[in-house]
């Protein structure tokens, strides 16, 4: 009961629209003096936190996600997708799950997919006859993958609390989020095939445009292959993997694409660190709320609770997603994850959880956070680049939330569909 | 106070060129000890516990500027729909609570660096630095927050509405 007083809470300090560090940061604190009466060892804890080799990865997939953007590499990541898949009904809304998935693979950002994406596929959807509704809700949907398929930083920041190999996370976000794709994929053309809003669907492409079109996209290719490769078949730490990626990255943008100088270095970078020292600092602030809650022995409590009452596996995993659910609809992925995962853990060892396949679990459940109002990021960025009211947003996205739940239960009812490919590797 | 405000841009401006550095440093780093171990056969034994270092520069001193250029998350649908007179007194709020935070900061770091000082503490990695160096960087990067969040916060007391001169297009962190 304690823990869903401070959750609670929380939720409420937040609300009232303060920046999510600072929320996280007194509200632990305040908690912390109530509990022992005098503060202290909250330098230690941020400078522990931060001082983490494996944490760089995410500033540098960060990086490697900007320099290929500033240097127009995924570019034209739409149009190529288009052209190969224009002949589909709905085929605009199956590119743009296409083109999501592909800059998934290069960016660990839902949001950074939704707003690259959206805004070559979005004015192009609308002016070749789309719903605007329709087109909202292919990208915010697409645009969830970017978390799911590898890179991803919400994984990398689980693995690191919860200890578990970030590079057998990643190999298991890959068959559960080209799973989702081709949910989404089959969904658009179905749902373009019964609406009475009918889009004509274009000629196939010829043979020579389809050539063109896979030269266009090559580059941006070959990086996920580089990082993802290099973590199968254990060449790469998922640190050294994204340091390769971004430096990968650098070279295509200066020597293929030969429009970026040092100006486009530094801003990248400088970019990079910013969005780094935003997310950073909340993760120093939630672990300190994360220390508060195991000093209460809260997470001792939970598998006390649990244990007691004989809650099985699939009972324990269907009151932690609602509980993700909620949490989702109020509060960023960051917090979620660092708030959550600590009380978890515990009674996942204590059931006999597999912590990789709850990890995958827990990245769906983050990204119906993305797009649940009334926080959720990916409508916030089509709004950004669309100017939409927020209310067509979110009836577009809706049927995505119902598909990403579809998702959710397929992988909740086959582990192996997550569990199948780490297997393969020897991750240990 | 103009110089305090064109003071402070100042100390953000070199924070987030030093973030910056230490974020590209820490690819080249990684880069050349993956190079050094695959191609000949020298693994360098310093990269890691230097890398981790540099993530807290980056985000320490990247602090300061990510408040200046608005980036700090937080939660605005309650806000948004208060009058003018309300999004300024909440503006002024989570400034309030971001001073507070990098004060306590400040003390909790200069705390840590003290005792380090005090006890000579080595790092127990291969560098074996005085811990103190690196620890450094938590008062530091706060009391530059600080510093950020007071000249807002007089910039608020003034009547200016918070500068958002952040392009709406540019990709944030890692949701």
């Amino acid at each position: 009961m304690t823990f869903a007083l401070i959750l609670a809470g929380l939720v409420l300090v937040l609300l009232t629209g303060i920046p999510v560090f600072a929320g996280l940061l007194l509200f632990a604190t305040a908690i912390l003096v109530a509990v022992e009466g005098k503060l202290g060892g909250i330098g230690d804890l941020v400078f522990g936190k931060l001082d983490t080799y494996l944490l760089v990865s995410i500033p540098l997939f960060t990086l490697m996600a900007h320099f290929m953007i500033r240097g127009k590499v995924v570019d034209d990541l739409f149009g190529a997708a288009n052209t190969l898949l224009r002949h589909l009904p709905g085929g605009m809304g199956v590119a743009t799950v296409a083109a999501c998935t592909v800059f998934a693979a290069i960016s660990g950002s839902s949001v950074a997919t939704a707003l690259t994406i959206g805004s070559a596929a979005i004015p192009l959807m609308i002016r070749a006859g789309y719903s605007p509704r329709v087109a909202y809700g292919v990208v915010g949907g697409g645009g969830t993958l970017g978390i799911l398929i590898p890179p991803s930083g919400p994984m990398i920041l689980y693995g690191v609390v919860s200890d578990t190999s970030i590079g057998a996370l990643f190999v298991a976000g890959i068959v559960p989020g080209l799973m989702l794709a081709v949910i989404f994929a089959i969904y658009s053309m179905v749902s373009a095939r019964y609406s009475s809003h009918q889009v004509k669907t274009e000629p196939r492409a010829t043979g020579r445009e389809v050539v063109a079109a896979l030269r266009r996209s090559f580059w941006a290719l070959t990086l996920p292959v580089l990082v993802l490769g290099g973590m199968y078949f254990g060449v790469f730490t998922a640190t050294e993997a994204a340091a390769a990626g971004a430096l990968g990255a650098l070279l295509i943008a200066v020597v293929v694409y030969r429009n970026f100088g040092l100006k486009e270095i530094w801003l990248s970078a400088i970019d990079a660190s910013r969005s780094s020292a935003m997310l950073f600092l909340i993760l120093a602030a939630a672990a300190l709320l994360g220390n508060v809650l195991t000093k209460l022995r809260i997470p001792n409590q939970m598998v006390d609770l649990v244990t007691q009452y004989g809650v099985s596996q699939l009972g324990f995993l269907l009151a932690v997603m609602l509980l993700l659910f909620v949490l989702g609809m109020f509060l960023e992925t960051i917090s979620i994850i660092l708030i959550t995962t600590p009380v978890v853990l515990p009674v996942l060892a204590a059931l006999g959880i597999n912590p990789i396949w709850y990890g995958i679990l827990l990245t769906i459940n983050l990204e119906l956070a993305l797009i649940t109002p009334p926080v959720g990021m990916n409508l916030f960025a089509i709004k950004a680049i669309s100017r939409a009211p927020i209310r067509e947003i979110i009836i577009g996205v809706a049927p995505y939330v119902g598909l990403l739940m579809f998702g959710l239960a397929l992988v909740l009812m086959f582990p192996q569909i997550a569990l199948w490919l780490p297997g393969t590797m020897n991750y240990k | 106070m103009k110089a305090f405000r064109y003071a402070v841009q100042w100390i953000a401006h070199v924070g987030i060129a030093l973030a910056a550095i230490a974020l590209l440093a820490s690819m080249a780093l990684i880069v050349y000890s993956v190079v050094m171990r695959y191609g000949f056969n020298q693994p360098i034994a310093w990269v890691d516990e230097l890398v981790g270092y540099l993530l807290v520069a980056c985000v320490m001193l990247a602090a300061a500027d990510a408040l200046r250029e608005g980036e700090h998350i937080a939660v605005d649908i309650v806000t948004e729909r208060l009058s003018a007179r309300g999004k300024r007194l909440t503006a002024v709020l989570g400034l309030l609570a971001v001073a507070a935070s990098a004060l306590l900061l400040v003390i909790e770091g200069w705390d840590m660096v003290a005792f380090s000082r005090m006890v000579g503490l080595l790092s127990n990695g291969y560098m074996a630095v005085p811990m103190w160096i690196p620890q450094a960087l938590v008062p530091i990067g706060a009391a530059a927050l600080l510093l950020a969040a007071l000249a807002a916060l007089g910039a608020a007391w003034r009547g200016e509405t918070p500068r958002h001169d952040r392009d709406a297009m540019t990709p944030p962190g890692i949701e």
